[in-house]
C-alpha cells in the first residue's frame, strides 16, 4: 500500500515536472499544510508564514525540474521550506522587525482555545521558542514537531550531525530556562 | 552511565530516538538515581509544554490559506514570462548541466580521438619521423650522404683502386669526381655491355652494408665509393677471369 502511494506520488511529481499544473496543485494540496506548520513554527507569525508558504511553493514550482527523485519529494520540499524560513528570519532581523509579544499570541488564539491555562501555556511555549536563535529553533522544530532524526536535520540544513545535536542541545537548555515556571 | 551522560540523553529519550542499549542503560541509571529521575520528569514536562505550542490551524483557517496560495500560484503559473531572464536561462540550461553518461562518453571519445590525431600529426611532421614515413626524403638523405663521400677525400683512395683496375684493362683515365662518370667509364671504356653494368648494379645491391643501414636502395649511383669499388672489383675480377 505504501509502495503504491509512493509510486502514485512519483507519477504526480513527474507530471508536474512536465508542466502539468494540475499535478502541481495536487502536490500543494497534499504537502502545503504540514509545510505551513513547519514554516509558522520557525518564523513565529502567521501572516509571515502565509506569505512565505506562497513563496516556498513558487520556488518549488520554479525548481521542480531540478528535483532528481533521489530523495522523497517531501524531504526535498521540506528542505526548501526550512531554508527559506531561516532566510526570512535573517532578513526580518536585518529589518529589525519584532516578533509577536506573548500577549498578542493570546489574542490570536483566544477565539479557538477556550481554556485559559492552556492558552497561557501555549503563549509561554511560543514566546520561549521564539526567543531561541533561528538556527537552533529550526533544529528544535524539526526534532520536536516534525520527528526528524539528526541525520535528516543535518542534511536539511547542510551541516554535520554533531552540529545538529549541539544546536538541539543548546535550544533545549534555553527552553528549560525560559519555561522553568511551566515545566 | 553517569549522571552527566544521562542528562544529555533525556530529550532524545523523551522523543523516543535513543538506541535500545542506551535506552536500557538510561532507565537502569534513573531507577537508581533520584536526582536524574527528577530531571527526567522535568524533561517530560518541558516536552509536554512544547507540544502544546504547535501551529493548530482549524480546517477553516487552512482552507482560507490554501485558497489564497492557490490563487497566487495559478497567477504565477499562467505567466511564466514574468520569470527573470537569468532564471529562464538557468531552467533551459539545467538539463544540459545534469550528469549525462552518454554525453560524457561522446565528449570523452571526441577529445581522445582529437588528441590522437593532433599527436600523430605532430609526430609525423617531425623530421626523423617524416623520413621514416616518406621514402623520397629517405632517398634524398641517403644520396646526399653518398654524394658527400664521393666528393670528399675518400674518393682518392677509392678511385686509385678503380683507375688501377681500368688502366690495367684499357690504359684510360676517368673523371673520378662523381659516380656517374665512373660508371660510364666502366661501361664504355671497359666495353661493358648493359649486362655488365647491371651486374655491377646487382653486386652493389647485394652489398650487406648497403642493405644493413636501412634496407632502402634504388640506384647504383647512390652507392658509396667503398661499395662501388667493391662492386667494380668483383665484376671486373669476374670479367678479368673471363666469366
Amino acid at each position: 500500500m505504501a509502495r503504491r502511494n509512493e509510486d502514485e506520488l512519483d507519477d504526480i511529481v513527474r507530471r508536474a515536472q512536465k508542466g502539468d499544473d494540475q499535478a502541481f496543485e495536487h502536490l500543494f494540496e497534499r504537502f502545503g499544510r504540514p509545510l505551513y506548520g513547519t514554516i509558522e513554527r520557525i518564523v513565529g507569525d502567521r501572516d509571515g508564514a502565509e506569505e512565505l508558504l506562497q513563496d516556498v511553493f513558487l520556488k518549488i514550482y520554479q525548481k521542480l525540474s531540478s528535483f532528481d527523485h533521489r530523495s522523497s519529494f517531501y524531504t526535498w520540499a521540506y528542505r526548501i521550506a526550512v531554508n527559506m524560513s531561516l532566510n526570512h528570519l535573517k532578513s526580518r532581523q536585518s529589518r529589525r522587525e519584532t516578533l509577536l509579544e506573548p500577549g498578542q499570541w493570546a489574542e490570536v488564539r483566544s477565539t479557538s482555545v477556550a481554556d485559559e491555562d492552556a492558552v497561557l501555556i501555549q503563549e509561554a511555549a511560543r514566546a520561549a521558542i521564539h526567543k531561541v536563535p533561528p538556527r537552533q529553533r529550526a533544529v528544535l522544530v524539526m526534532r520536536i514537531y516534525d520527528g526528524m532524526d539528526y541525520a535528516t536535520v543535518a542534511k536539511t540544513l547542510g551541516c554535520s550531525e554533531g552540529a545538529a545535536k549541539a544546536n538541539f542541545h543548546h535550544a533545549m537548555q534555553k527552553l528549560r530556562k525560559y519555561l522553568k515556571d511551566f515545566a | 552511565m553517569n549522571c552527566k551522560n544521562c542528562e544529555n540523553l533525556f530529550d532524545d529519550y523523551v522523543l523516543g530516538t535513543l538506541g535500545s542499549e542506551q535506552r536500557r542503560e538510561l532507565e537502569d541509571h534513573v531507577a537508581s538515581c533520584k536526582n536524574c529521575g527528577r530531571k527526567l520528569d522535568e524533561a517530560r514536562a518541558l516536552h509536554d509544554v512544547l507540544k502544546a505550542a504547535p501551529a493548530s490551524l482549524t480546517d477553516e483557517e487552512w482552507e482560507r490559506i490554501e485558497k489564497k496560495t492557490l490563487t497566487r500560484l495559478r497567477d504565477e503559473m499562467a505567466e511564466p514570462a514574468r520569470q527573470g531572464v537569468l532564471s529562464r536561462l538557468a531552467e533551459f540550461l539545467r538539463p544540459l548541466l545534469k550528469p549525462q553518461p552518454r554525453l560524457v562518453f561522446a565528449l570523452s571519445s571526441v577529445i581522445i580521438v582529437g588528441f590522437v590525431l593532433v599527436f600523430s600529426l605532430l609526430w609525423f611532421t617531425s623530421s626523423e619521423q617524416r623520413l621514416i614515413s616518406d621514402n623520397s626524403d629517405l632517398y634524398r638523405l641517403w644520396t646526399d650522404q653518398t654524394q658527400d663521400q664521393w666528393t670528399s677525400g675518400e674518393i682518392a683512395s677509392v678511385m686509385a683502386g678503380v683507375e688501377k683496375i681500368l688502366a690495367e684493362k684499357n690504359g684510360e683515365s676517368i673523371d673520378a669526381s662523381n659516380p656517374e662518370s665512373v660508371l660510364d667509364a666502366i661501361t664504355s671504356e671497359s666495353n661493358l655491355d648493359e649486362a655488365g653494368s647491371e651486374a655491377i648494379d646487382s653486386e652493389i645491391r647485394e652489398h650487406s652494408d648497403m642493405w644493413g643501414i636501412n634496407g632502402y636502395y634504388s640506384d647504383i649511383l647512390d652507392a658509396s665509393p667503398a661499395e662501388m669499388q667493391s662492386a667494380i672489383r668483383e665484376v671486373l675480377g669476374n670479367i678479368g677471369n673471363g666469366s
